[in-house]
């Protein structure tokens, strides 16, 4: 079944949603869906690229390592609000995490708490810094992230770039 | 910091303890009288900070030569002495019972900031209290606090991105040190707190470098850990975990066991078992 990631949020916002119909949640926790032209970014789960890589991806954006909170929902779930899904490039530093990115036009406040009523049911995951420092390394060191663009933090996370690519050797029969 | 030769830490405030005046505020203070001192320095001494990140506090304006001795620039474990000459000296936190003194070093264009003997975290009377004025806990400090929390409220917190805020808190401590820990355990504490700022603080205390204030840091980390609010507990349970210190598991695992909140419970379980593996690597 297929899965969006929303990823960004911040853990601590999202507590007191437990229990609660999305009327009732805290106004932090809309706040914290950070809507621009009234589109929220979502990425897609697939076979290739999971939701740790994805919020992985995003984490990179940032100007340091810090604790990642994403949360999984069903794709299914957003078609039943009819909320519009419009696929476009994600603008993360993994090109292949761009290739899944999803815009969901939330056309009233009314939906962006019915769409907050589906983050908070679905899975939300948090990675706690000192393990996002290691996801953040390995994606720099592997050329998932791409390093060029955000040197800085590859560097902060002490990742070790190959400055190029051996050949394969020559086997000789 | 004495005159002269001798290196007892008591004389300080001795020396201090002068009249002087505070630019830009009504304050008094004491001053720094012209002469050549010597620094005893210790593992209690911060090491030297960037000049700019404390140009927010009142300078008083001082006089004469100093001549440091030790200077220990990171902590005790990296004893690196050398002698430095420094230079108008400026004095700082003009409140009761002189806390903190700043020396512009001429050679390096740092600050030195130096304390005068802090009585140990452990011995403080009130540890959690941050009433009593040994902590500088005094209206100036807070007063510095309550501004900066409230330019916090109109500011927009996300993971990841170091707030206005928590710079603020580090400029506060890096001058007040225990007594800025003091102004925010104060500022958490107090009924109609921002929730999300005290959050952004608890996050703060854990991830910010200052060996002088840790256990007191970690021991409110822990206390939050009781707070009434959900949001709370869990900054304070990001803050340990930044801490990554394995002494707090105890604390830790006792707050999981009565956690009500399905998420929180999640989150605190996952900073467990970090400082677990923690352990387990500095047991090896």
């Amino acid at each position: 079944m297929p899965q969006f990631v929303r990823a960004d949020l911040r853990l601590d916002r999202w507590l007191e949603t437990v229990g609660r119909q999305p009327q009732d949640f805290p106004p932090d926790v809309i706040t914290d869906l950070k809507t621009k032209g009234d589109l929220l970014s979502v990425f897609e789960v697939t076979d290739a690229v999971t939701a740790e890589r994805i919020a992985v991806a995003v984490g990179a954006g940032k100007g340091r390592p810090d604790d990642i909170t994403y949360a999984v929902f069903e794709r299914a779930a957003i078609e039943a609000l009819g909320i519009p899904i419009n696929k476009n490039e994600g603008g993360t530093i993994d090109a292949v995490v761009n290739t899944v990115h999803h815009d969901l036009h939330v056309a009233t406040a009314t939906k962006l708490v019915e769409l907050a009523g589906v983050i908070a049911s679905g899975q939300v995951v948090s990675i706690l810094k000192k393990d996002a420092i290691v996801l953040l390394r390995r994606g720099f060191e592997s050329g998932q992230l791409d390093h060029t663009k955000r040197p800085d933090l590859s560097k902060r996370v002490n990742a070790v770039i190959p400055t190029h690519h051996e050949p394969p050797p020559v086997v000789e029969e | 910091m004495t005159r002269g030769s001798s290196s007892s830490t008591a004389r300080i405030e001795e020396v201090s303890a002068r009249r002087g005046h505070v630019i830009g505020s009504a304050a008094t203070a004491p001053e720094v009288v012209p002469g050549t001192y010597t620094v005893p320095l210790s593992a209690e001494t911060p090491r030297m900070r960037p000049f700019g990140a404390l140009l927010e506090f009142p300078l008083v304006e001082g006089q004469g030569v100093l001549v440091a001795g030790n200077i220990l620039e990171q902590y005790v474990q990296h004893p690196a002495q050398r002698t430095v000459d420094l230079a108008t000296p400026q004095l700082a936190q003009p409140f009761g019972g002189f806390r903190t003194i700043l020396f512009q070093a001429a050679t390096t264009g740092n600050v030195l900031v130096l304390r005068p003997a802090v009585m140990p975290i452990s011995g403080l009377p009130a540890l959690l209290s941050s009433t009593d004025p040994e902590l500088g806990g005094s209206r100036l400090i807070r007063g510095q606090f309550a501004k900066a929390a409230a330019l916090a409220a109109e500011e927009w917190f996300e993971d990841g991105v170091e707030s206005r805020f928590s710079r603020a808190l580090s400029s506060l401590l890096y001058a007040y040190s225990e007594g800025a820990v003091a102004a925010l355990e104060a500022f958490v504490d107090s009924p109609g707190t921002n929730v999300d700022v005290a959050v952004e603080a608890a996050k703060w205390l854990g991830g910010v470098d200052h060996a002088a204030t840790k256990l007191y840091r970690r021991t409110l980390l822990e206390k939050m850990l009781n707070s009434p609010a959900p949001r709370l507990r869990q900054g304070a349970a990001a803050g340990l975990a930044s801490m990554d210190a394995p002494d707090s598991l105890d604390v830790l695992r006792r707050a999981l066991d009565r956690e009500p909140n399905r998420l929180l419970r999640g989150y605190l379980q996952l900073v467990a078992n970090q400082l677990e593996r923690t352990r387990a690597c500095l047991n090896l």
